[in-house]
């Protein structure tokens, strides 16, 4: 539904109107320095990392400031625990925690002397099946779309992320999916990467994410967030103490095509 | 049932009491009542003031349906009958019996030079208690500068104090603080859902098709119910019942059609008006069907016929259909639309009582289709009413005047509905349709105290069902549902009654000038969840549940009205306070659309607005015109939003200002001028920024704490206007946003262009000189 406002409003205002953009000074009030968090486990063995960095001011470089010196701790619902080691400034990585489906995670980090904690549960893995691309008309152009198909598993509710890379470039925008309207079906819903325009040769790598539903949550927002949504806000974090970020415990497959 | 019987009855025994207290006076009164008409095309005229002079002076004004009544003592008056751009009537009255007198009144022509021979002067009425209600004169609408050639009446009164656009261009407004559904637009008393086209660029109101526009915005009197803030009461033409009209009109963007004329000469009439837009006409040029296929077009349909069934009885059928269409290709299509009918009777029981009883159909729908090989479903939605009011009003003696009545509108939704074709891997799926049940008494009673005060004391007494079938949930603090109960059809699962109290009055401090005041107290059971910033025509509208409390706005307001150089200017000042409760509004991130458990993403708190609004108005010579000014705040306070903290609404603005000028050169030319300014609307900015998935997000801090840049623009227009002897012609050139401002419709944070390692804030703006041509004629 996103996606169809969106059209609706790049189609009104292609056709009818010819709008203009232009940068602006805004007086903003630039706070910096929250915590920012963003723990990943995934299936396997690993290593799994935990990154930890600095907001910055808006009118800041995009420098944000890697965060050293942290405690931070993964631990499972087996009982299993492990305190990850800085492997980067900032990063910190698992050696041999592993991850695996239909399990609970923990993370416990202690930044400065305040704790962060959260949990999150992996999914059960659904394949990627199929990945292709089809073409649409659209305004004079036939634009070409990335179309993944997979198996919803029916009596679970199940949520999805797409991640896609042309030809290596991790492309920007946020897809996710709910099984609301696709449960136990055959899925073959189009992509839609903002200003990505592909042409015959590219390469496209679709990574499909089986993800937790406060993940899904917080992605959500964060895509009305850069959908203009009237009133923008921080995404609803996993992670509690008031850190910006998420743990996300994710299954995850990937497929190649070369756009024809 | 058994609450319309009641309901019903208690209307009945009401005007029983009235009746009583009428038959039981002295006998030798009588009555003078009528119609007042237009005497070229038999419209009626609402609002016209009847005056009369003689053993009495004393006055009364028309009806929505043209309709008065005075009632004196027996005796020879002088009655004398005026309205706006009329030529006065006076006409000697006998009455030693009943008189019925129909008053059908010269329109005097707007030239220059007559308009002063006429020496009826626009303008307010000081002695009416009618604080913050306005009248819009559809011939002032005409002379304004448009955008892309349509006169747009919404965009009009957006010039008023104390209206607001929703944005450039746009035809949704806010008035007084409150939001934009809170607004009741009402078309032949029929409510429109959507009021707006092309995604609010114009309104769904074919400025051709209408008779009058008017604005509550403060003393809502008691028959109108239902929304917060304003009531806005949009009456069509009748069609001109003295001979076959055409008129119409070509302009940038749209074409308009409408035919008039008699079914029976002086008896009964009809009118159609259609139009429609034609920038997709020319996709169909292109031979790429990429092009070629697209859609986006609206159209409307406005439609009436009046039937005059013996001289006692009118009955009117009005009905709109209106419809927007976007498509891209086969593959999305969306298309949106209302539809309303009413059907009216009015029915005169005596000189003394009139009544209209209507039944009132209106449907908002829309539909998302989305068709690829693979792929083929489909949402729809809806929303319904079926509405009976019946008012009687009763005109005992000089002065005072009742109106009582009730009204019962029967709400069904259907939030959303998914369907799909098998191959799509889509599963058909419906959310439960809501029903509600809303009925009204309602009681006012209009009395001249002395010569110097008016008053209007009215009271509506609103109740609100929630029907069955369906199942009710509750939440948790959360919004995680913790208990579910199914209710059967048409089973009552709870009611809201509140007393709606409401109290105007005026008093007259010298010959021209008069303080008024008022206090109204409405509710609200239908309420709108948009989380877009233009507004989408895929908003949902969601009814009072056992979650959702209805709506309630108290308004107190005052002001001061003077008239100076005998009406040729006229000043005035309204001060406000209102306070709103039970005001809605979303969790962070929630999803709206299609979701069967929303009123767990809702948060529920309180609102506050106030302001002055000060108009200074010119009526008469070749300059006409007006500036207004608002100084305004309004603010929200929600838990669970803001730490629970008051915040500015979206549409808080703390200075809005409207100078509007006609200048009347000759017979033929007229040129129009008008400059809007105001504070940005309150939005949420970003206040830093951090990376996540090597993408940079912003983080925020305090809600709508930051500003949009002041939005300014200046339009100008020429109207050139030639008269023959059957027809005449309009020619209206146009320039929007003059001095081209580059006023910001959306602000957007993203990578600079020239340095990814900064972030820039992007404005993009719309409508900088928008020239448009339009053209009209009538035969």
């Amino acid at each position: 539904m996103k996606q169809h406002h969106y059209i609706l409003s790049t189609a009104l205002f292609s056709l009818a109107f010819i709008s203009c953009r232009k940068e602006i000074t805004l007086d903003l009030e630039n706070e910096s320095n929250k915590v920012v968090i963003e723990a990943l486990v995934s299936a396997g063995p690993g290593p799994h990392t935990v990154q930890l960095t600095r907001s910055v001011g808006f009118d800041a470089s995009n420098a944000f400031p890697a965060i050293s010196n942290a405690t931070i701790t993964l631990g499972d619902d087996l009982g299993n625990s492990e305190q990850l080691t800085e492997t980067g400034p900032g990063i910190y990585s698992t050696a041999t925690m592993a991850g695996g489906q239909d399990r609970t995670y923990q993370l416990n980090a202690v930044v400065d002397g305040t704790t962060y904690t959260a949990q999150c549960r992996m999914p059960v893995a659904v394949p990627l099946d199929t990945l292709r691309i089809d073409s649409f008309p659209s305004f004079g152009t036939w634009t070409k779309i990335i179309i993944p198909g997979y198996t919803d598993p029916a009596g679970s509710a199940d949520y999805y992320r797409f991640i896609v890379r042309v030809n290596g470039e991790k492309q920007t925008g946020i897809n996710i999916e709910s099984d609301r309207f696709t449960n136990g079906n055959e899925v073959q819903q189009p992509l839609f990467v903002n200003g990505l325009e592909l042409e015959s040769g590219d390469v496209v790598e679709v990574t499909m994410e089986c993800i937790a539903p406060e993940i899904y949550d917080y992605f959500f927002t964060m895509a009305q967030n850069v959908d203009n949504a009237s009133t923008p806000a921080d995404p609803v974090s996993n992670i509690s103490g008031g850190a910006l970020g998420y743990f996300s415990v994710r299954a995850y497959s990937t497929k190649t095509v070369v756009v024809p | 049932m058994n609450h319309s019987t009641l309901l019903l009855r208690s209307a009945l025994l009401l005007s029983i009491i009235a009746g009583t207290r009428a038959f039981g006076q002295d006998p030798q009164r009588f009555t003078l009542s009528g119609t007042v008409t237009d005497s070229l095309t038999g419209e009626t005229l609402i609002g016209a003031s009847v005056h009369v002079s003689g053993a009495l002076n004393t006055g009364v004004s028309t009806n929505e349906y043209g309709f008065y009544s005075i009632t004196l003592p027996a005796g020879a008056y002088e009655s004398r009958s005026s309205f706006i751009g009329y030529l006065a009537k006076s006409s000697a009255v006998k009455l030693t019996a009943n008189v019925k007198l129909d008053l059908a009144l010269v329109m005097s022509r707007q030239e220059l030079g007559e308009v002063v021979v006429t020496k009826e002067k626009k303008g307010f009425d000081l002695q009416r208690p009618d604080i913050g209600a306005e009248r819009m004169d559809m011939k002032d609408v005409e002379k304004l500068p448009m955008i892309f050639g349509e006169r747009d009446v919404l965009k009009a009164i957006q010039l008023l104090p104390g209206v607001k656009s929703a944005g450039d261009g746009q035809a949704g407004f806010y008035v007084r603080g409150g939001g934009a559904d809170q607004n009741l637009v009402l078309l032949d008393e029929a409510p429109v859902y959507n009021a707006s086209h092309l995604l609010g660029f114009f309104s769904t109101f074919n400025a051709n098709a209408i008779k009058d526009v008017q604005l509550y915005k403060g003393s809502m009197p008691a028959q109108y119910g239902g929304r917060l803030a304003s009531v806005l009461d949009i009456r069509m033409k009748d069609g001109n019942d003295r001979k076959l009209g055409v008129s119409g009109s070509v302009g940038t963007i749209s074409t308009n059609l409408t035919v008039e004329g008699p079914i029976k000469k002086g008896k009964s009439s009809f009118i159609i008006a259609a139009r429609r837009t034609y920038a997709d006409v020319f996709l169909k040029l292109y031979s790429d069907p990429g092009i070629r296929d697209n859609k986006l077009y609206f159209y409307d349909l406005n439609a009436k016929v009046n039937v005059d069934a013996g001289p006692k009885d009118k009955l009117f059928l009005s009905g709109y259909f209106g419809r927007d269409v976007v498509g891209l290709g086969t593959t999305l299509g969306i298309d949106w639309g209302n539809a309303t009918g009413t059907a009216r009777w009015n029915h005169i029981y005596s000189p003394r009582w009139f009544s209209n009883t209507s039944f009132i159909f209106s449907d908002y729908n829309y539909g998302v289709s989305f068709k690829t090989d693979a792929h083929d479903f489909s949402i729809t939605s809806v929303v319904r009413d079926l509405n009976l009011t019946h008012e009687l009003s009763f005109y005992p003696k000089p002065g005072s005047k009742w109106k009582v009545g009730f009204s019962s509108i029967r709400h069904t939704i259907t939030p959303g509905k998914v369907e799909s074709s098998g191959t799509s891997g889509i599963n058909a799926f419906s959310i439960q349709d809501q029903y509600t049940w809303e009925n009204a008494l309602f009681a006012s009673w209009d009395k001249t105290v002395t010569d110097r005060l008016t008053l209007n004391v009215g009271l509506r007494a609103s109740a609100l069902s929630v029907l069955g079938k369906g199942d009710f949930y509750t939440f948790d603090p959360a919004g995680e549902v913790t208990s579910t109960t199914s209710h059967g059809s048409g089973s009552i699962v709870q009611t809201y009654v509140n007393p709606e109290p409401r109290l105007s009055f005026s008093y007259l401090t010298s010959e021209v000038s008069s303080v008024k005041g008022s206090y109204a107290r409405m509710t609200q059971n239908m309420h709108l969840l948009s989380n877009s910033t233009s507004g989408s025509p895929t908003d949902r509208w969601i009814g009072t549940s056992n979650i959702i409390k209805p709506e309630i706005g108290d308004q107190v307001s005052g002001g001061y009205f003077r008239k100076l150089k005998e009406g040729a200017y006229e000043l005035s000042g309204e001060v406000y306070y209102k306070w709103m409760q039970n005001q809605i509004d979303y969790r962070n991130g929630a999803d709206i659309l299609v979701n069967q458990y929303i009123e767990g993403e809702l948060l529920f708190g309180k609102g506050r607005a106030y302001g002055l609004e000060v108009m200074a108005r010119k009526n008469t010579g070749r300059l006409t015109g007006w500036i207004g000014y608002t100084l305004s705040r309004t603010e929200r306070r929600i838990d669970g939003i803001n730490n629970g903290h008051w915040y500015n609404a979206r549409q808080d603005r703390t200075h809005d200002v409207s100078i509007v000028g006609t200048y009347a050169l000759n017979e033929r030319w007229s040129f129009s001028a008008l400059w809007t300014y105001n504070t940005g609307n309150a939005v949420t900015f970003p206040s830093g920024k951090y990376r996540v998935d090597d993408q940079v997000l912003f983080s925020y801090t305090e809600r709508n704490a930051g500003r949009m840049p002041a939005y300014h623009r200046l339009d100008l227009s020429a109207t050139l206007t030639r008269k023959w002897k059957k027809h005449e012609s309009t020619w209206n050139f146009s320039l929007y946003n003059a001095y081209g401002r580059q006023n910001a419709y959306t602000i957007n944070f993203q990578e600079n262009e020239d340095d990814p390692n900064r972030t820039s804030a992007i404005k993009t703006s719309l409508f900088r000189w928008v020239p448009s041509v339009s053209y009209g004629f009538k035969f």
